[in-house]
């Protein structure tokens, strides 16, 4: 019973954040729509190159324009949402380094959650317009498919954002790494966006294990090519060990974390 | 003040080969920075050997090798990977008011930058250069000629300086944008269109081959990487030539826009 109030606690206050942050990344507007427009067209602009390959080519190991349309919708917007609602990931190795952790510990709150809401990046959402776009233009926004992509962003997402944890965190025990965990999570964002029937053997375990670009891809296109309740399970029980991973990894670092000394304010 | 209108093109060269050096010495010395590129590098290369190895394997009809595709890749992620991050310097420059700072020493602003952001994207050069030759080698061997990485290093260096030049101009638009990541990222999306990032000029339709012909993308990627398609030595020295001119053409509009930014800073103070 304890548990589930300390997680209703948490998840209230976990939403509580993400609205603060979304009210204040849509306070400078200008900022806000521009980086946001641009980041869409600047995804859409690079999926020209996949209508000039299927011109020539006609499919990928079953994969079509249609498919690769998908994959690209689901990356996007599981990407945009990681960096528009939970962007101080991207951080977090750098708040380790620098002993910025200081200002979350203080508080009676979890500090990842605090950590990770802390930063909402407004090109995020342009990222997620895109993905809309995208899904649509790949013919899979139909109402039979709708929930399955809903289900698929929120554990692409849960993904994204439990494996850079895990990333980022090599900073207690490895000092300065944020750009090699950056450079990670954007092998991981690589990874996605190529179509995964090109691999076999030994780099699909990788996948699925190490770089899990197959829980945010493939398996959520082969969900939309035809819903099967095993492949959905796999998903699910795959993001649900990635976020538990995240969270353990991170508290055992905690324990080696040193304080700043600094002095800061979180208004 | 007035020196820094005089000196809007670099007239003084032993202080920005100084600034090479220590660019170049600084470069070096971020090995972490280094590695995180040549393993992003890395993860291209292998899924592209991958995407290539199926797709060739189900289509005959493209006239190159897996080998030659990848080559043509890991010469073009060479050139795009090699660039600094300068317009993320200048940004920043020109939001805090440090460009300001910069008025009164005797060295244009925007070459002074030029000239950091050329250190440190020679040592990227050789080091992601290095790096891509052992890898695609791994691979995939040799490519089929192997005169073509010479004619890549010969026009890969002028497309270096097309793709600084670039940069250093999106820098420069910081003081009217403010923001200059939206303008850097549809440069770069148009490079990778453009230019032929990933798939070579010959499989696309003919009408967007010849909008990209005209545009210095066309040189900066596809016109270093094709010579391992088909080398010519003929088309080798005519790409150079195309590529000197973008350089002239952008160097030109590098010196009237450093006009504008200062005359703007003196005029507004910011």
């Amino acid at each position: 019973m304890r548990t589930v109030n300390t997680l209703k606690t948490l998840t209230a206050f976990v939403l509580a954040m993400i609205v603060t942050n979304i009210k204040a990344t849509f306070a400078q507007r200008g900022a806000f729509w521009t980086q946001a427009s641009f980041m869409m067209l600047n995804n859409l602009i690079f999926c020209v190159v996949w209508f000039i390959f299927f011109a020539r080519f006609e499919e990928i190991r079953g994969w079509r324009l249609e498919e690769l349309l998908a994959l690209y919708a689901v990356s996007a917007f599981s990407f945009g949402a990681s960096v528009a609602i939970t962007g101080g990931y991207r951080e977090l190795a750098r708040m380790i380094v620098d002993g910025d952790l200081d200002t979350f510990l203080t508080q009676p709150k979890n500090p990842l959650a605090q950590a990770v809401c802390s930063r909402s990046f407004a090109m995020g959402w342009g990222d997620m317009i895109s993905g809309v776009i995208l899904l649509v233009m790949s013919g899979y926004a139909t109402l039979q498919h709708l929930p399955i992509f809903v289900v698929c962003v929120l554990c692409g997402w849960a993904i994204m954002v439990s494996t850079a944890i895990v990333a980022h965190s090599m900073a207690f025990w490895l000092g300065p790494i944020t750009e090699l965990a950056r450079q990670f999570t954007m092998f991981l964002v690589t990874f996605s966006v190529y179509p995964q029937s090109i691999y076999s053997g030994w780099v699909k375990v990788l996948l699925f294990t190490v770089v899990p670009a197959g829980f945010i891809g493939y398996l959520p296109v082969q969900l939309l090519i035809e819903f099967r309740w095993t492949i959905l399970g796999a998903l699910v029980a795959g993001t649900v060990a990635y976020v538990l991973i995240a969270g353990f990894v991170f508290s055992r670092g905690l324990r080696r974390y040193e304080s700043g000394n600094q002095i800061g304010l979180r208004v | 003040m007035g020196d820094a209108y005089a000196v809007t093109r670099p007239r003084r060269p032993g202080k920005y080969r100084a600034i090479v050096a220590v660019a170049m010495r600084q470069t070096m010395s971020q090995r972490g920075e280094l590695l995180a590129r040549v393993l992003f590098y890395y993860a291209l290369l292998f899924v592209f050997s991958q995407l290539w190895k199926v797709v060739l394997a189900l289509d005959s009809t493209l006239p190159y090798s897996r080998a030659q595709m990848l080559w043509y890749l890991a010469i073009t992620e060479w050139v795009i990977l090699s660039l600094p991050d300068l317009h993320v310097t200048m940004e920043k420059d020109a939001r805090t008011g440090d460009i300001a700072y910069g008025l009164p020493r005797p060295i244009s602003y925007f070459w002074s930058r030029i000239a950091e952001g050329a250190g440190s994207h020679v040592v990227r050069l050789i080091v992601i250069g290095v790096a891509g030759c052992v890898a695609a080698t791994a691979l995939v061997g040799l490519p089929p000629d192997p005169a073509a990485l010479w004619a890549a290093l010969a026009t890969g260096v002028l497309a270096s300086a097309i793709g600084l030049l670039f940069i250093g101009l999106i820098g420069l638009s910081g003081l009217w944008l403010g923001d200059v990541a939206p303008a850097y990222w549809i440069w770069q999306k148009l490079t990778f269109i453009l230019g032929g990032l990933i798939l070579p000029m010959q499989i696309y339709p003919e009408w967007l081959q010849t909008i990209a012909e005209w545009t210095p993308f066309h040189s900066m990627l596809y016109g270093v990487a094709r010579w391992t398609l088909e080398l010519d030595v003929g088309g080798v020295v005519r790409t150079m030539g195309q590529q000197l001119g973008w350089i002239a053409l952008l160097s030109t509009v590098a010196i009237w826009a450093q006009a504008k930014a200062m005359r703007r800073i003196e005029e507004r103070g910011e």
